[in-house]
């Protein structure tokens, strides 16, 4: 659907490349000022989970925006990247939404999102193993074919370490991403403060990455936060927010992928909150814009190569408990806060993940979260 | 024995349900003639969706409004409205005339006898006539067979009967005459109608779109350009919430409702499984 640049090759038959689009995330906030500005934005990703119950008229409403701008779908709620099966429900109530809006895409992410039954309320970087690669292929491979297409499928950032990780954060990546045979939705700051988080160069990090499956790409903001006074590890670690601008280094990622990803990316900046003025959202656009040229300009050729189709991969073979039984163990250590008899790894990052989502949790319900020594401690909030 | 010969009250009866099912025919008729793509969304600003929504005075009402909300109009002590700037800031012809008006201290309802704004807003008039979002001139022609079919079954019924009723002596016609003019009357008001179905669907689009806007109305800061403009333009002026926008309260007063019926928070509906995954906002992956 990305509109097409013709190019002419050694005076033969033009061939037409698809153009990159360079676009926002659409968030209430930012409505009036997308709707005014359409001219600027080249595409729009919304939230398929904001949508589930939204009134008809409102999802007819963005069916309309969808025939007029190329608009992406973009799930959280799945947890794809589980050894446990996600439920045929959640599975099909997305495929039922991407019919209605007939969208340009649909992602969502390599994370999972609950375990034995416990919602963790936001997206947790499962153990990098052979079993959750599988439970990613399977789910899907399930999702693609309630579909009919392969959804794209995100990187998350993550503030611990997922414990008992035979594999590199890239090597997992790869893998997952070619057993399910989908394409990539890059998420550069959340491999950018993944790399800066433990001990990575965000450069090297996005060098071993299969970027030729790249389609879709996120850019956002985040900010540095402490841990408390004893923390088994004192290191700052770089939250990905989405209420800050986006850091200088994301944009030279940006052209770095631009060097190696086929042509037509979709690439979406990611705001949540702390909203600037629209001027300042069109010049992070326009910073794209320069960051995708500049990468195209250094391009060598490459095959363009489409997603293949579904996965062929096998199952999640029945009795993969000890790997769903790590799901739940890490989504109750996540969402309790009650760390004092945890051995995990990095108690640090475990404390600060935990903290960070039991505020992202009292701020859905509305409450203020004190961020203190004796919260991080046992984050249940005042 | 035929519909004619029935008596006074029971062809009443009749008639009023036959005029029922024509003018609901006729409405689908003119439904079918303007079927087509919404207009679309980066066409159109927010004047023409005023415009669009209540016609030139609500263009006015939101133009003042904006006129306010960026210090090129002022309030005075008395409530009249001054211009604060010259004409070279304005955006649009509204704007400069509107601008021109309160070069001297004037009340807000004074734009609605200038004939200098009403003719700014003929542009807008056209610019939703070109995307179909108003009826010209070739979409009142596609509505007019359906129309005429539609008034000479009315009209002929009726005249039928009233040659049927006089030849039998009977003068009794007065409520077959009003009937009959009233559904005619709406008839002629579907031919006329200004808007289409395009422009409805594209209003209820923009309705659609903007609820979230809606709801979080009151959080809605002075100078804030785009959200100021787009919800006085798709819901009304009086949609602004007055602690911030004191004035709306004193230059339209029959306006300032508690009918808006918005909540004051944002209603966040992203979820994971019983949680939610969003970051600041609605929805969103951040952290």
């Amino acid at each position: 659907m990305a509109a097409a640049a013709a190019v002419g090759v050694g005076g033969n038959a033009v061939t037409r490349v698809p153009k990159d689009l360079v676009g926002l995330g659409w968030r209430p906030e930012l409505a009036a000022g997308i709707v005014t500005n359409l001219d600027a934005i080249d595409v729009v990703e919304v939230i398929a989970d904001d949508l589930f119950k939204a009134p008809r008229r409102q999802r007819r409403a963005l069916r309309t925006l969808a025939d007029q701008v190329p608009l992406w779908l973009h799930g959280v709620g799945l947890g794809l990247a589980s050894a446990a099966p996600v439920e045929e429900r959640r599975i099909a109530a997305l495929a039922r939404l991407a019919d209605e809006l007939r969208p340009a895409g649909v992602s969502e992410h390599l994370a999972f999102v609950r375990g034995g039954g416990v919602e963790i309320g936001h997206l947790a970087a499962p153990p990098r193993t052979d079993a959750t690669i599988s439970g990613a292929a399977a789910n899907t491979t399930r999702l693609s074919r309630a579909l009919g297409f392969a959804p794209a499928l995100e990187n998350i950032a993550t503030l611990v370490a997922p414990p008992a990780s035979p594999l590199s954060e890239a090597a997992w990546l790869t893998a997952a991403l070619a057993a399910a045979d989908a394409p990539f939705l890059l998420d550069l700051h959340n491999l950018y403060a993944n790399a800066l988080n433990f001990g990575g160069e965000p450069a090297a990090a996005l060098a071993v990455l299969p970027l030729e499956r790249v389609r879709v790409v996120h850019l956002s903001g985040g900010h540095w936060i402490t841990p408390p006074p004893g923390s088994a590890d004192p290191r700052a670690r770089l939250l990905d927010d989405h209420v800050h601008d986006v850091p200088d280094p994301v944009f030279a990622m940006l052209a770095l992928v631009a060097e190696r990803a086929p042509p037509g990316l979709a690439v979406i900046i990611e705001r949540d909150g702390r909203y600037p003025k629209f001027d300042v959202l069109l010049a992070q656009i326009a910073r794209a814009r320069a960051a995708l040229a500049a990468g195209r300009q250094k391009a060598t050729a490459f095959p363009y190569r489409a997603p293949s189709g579904l996965s062929t991969a096998a199952y999640a073979t029945p009795g993969n408990e000890d790997a769903i039984a790590l799901e739940t163990s890490l989504a109750r250590l996540l969402t309790s806060c009650d760390l004092g008899t945890s051995d995990h790894a990095d108690p640090t990052g475990l404390q600060l993940a935990a903290a960070s989502i039991a505020a992202k949790t009292s701020r859905r319900q509305g409450k203020e979260f004190v961020r203190s020594a004796a919260t991080m401690q046992s984050c249940k909030g005042p | 024995m035929s519909v004619f010969d029935l008596s006074g009250p029971d062809f009443l009866k009749f008639y009023a349900a036959f005029a029922a099912v024509v003018l609901i025919l006729l409405h689908l008729a003119h439904r079918r003639v303007e079927r087509g793509a919404t207009p679309p969304l980066a066409q159109i600003d927010p004047y023409q969706i005023a415009m669009l929504r209540g016609g030139s005075h609500e263009a006015m009402r939101l133009a003042i409004v904006t006129l306010l909300d960026r210090g090129l109009l002022a309030q005075t002590d008395g409530g009249e409205i001054v211009a604060n700037a010259r004409a070279s800031e304005a955006r649009n012809q509204l704007e400069k005339e509107t601008l021109a008006h309160f070069a001297a201290a004037k009340s807000a309802a004074s734009v609605f006898a200038a004939r200098r704004l009403t003719q700014a807003c003929a542009s807008f008039d056209a610019k939703l006539v070109s995307i179909g979002a108003f009826a010209g001139s070739r979409v009142r022609a596609d509505r007019f067979v359906p129309t005429i079919v539609a008034v000479l079954l009315l009209a002929g019924v009726a005249g039928v009967k009233v040659v049927v009723a006089l030849s039998r002596g009977r003068t009794n016609l007065l409520f077959l005459l009003l009937l009959c003019g009233a559904s005619l009357f709406l008839a002629a008001a579907s031919q006329r109608r200004k808007g289409t179905v395009r422009g409805d669907r594209l209003l209820a689009d923009l309705r659609g779109l903007f609820s979230g806007l809606k709801a979080r109305r009151l959080s809605i800061q002075r100078g804030n350009g785009h959200e100021t403009e787009m919800l006085a333009a798709v819901y009304g002026v009086q949609m602004l919430p007055v602690a911030q926008f004191p004035f709306v309260a004193n230059l339209f007063p029959q306006a300032s409702t508690s009918s808006c019926g918005s909540s004051s928070g944002s209603s966040c509906g992203s979820s994971c499984g019983g949680g939610g995954c969003g970051g600041g906002g609605c929805g969103g992956c951040g952290g």
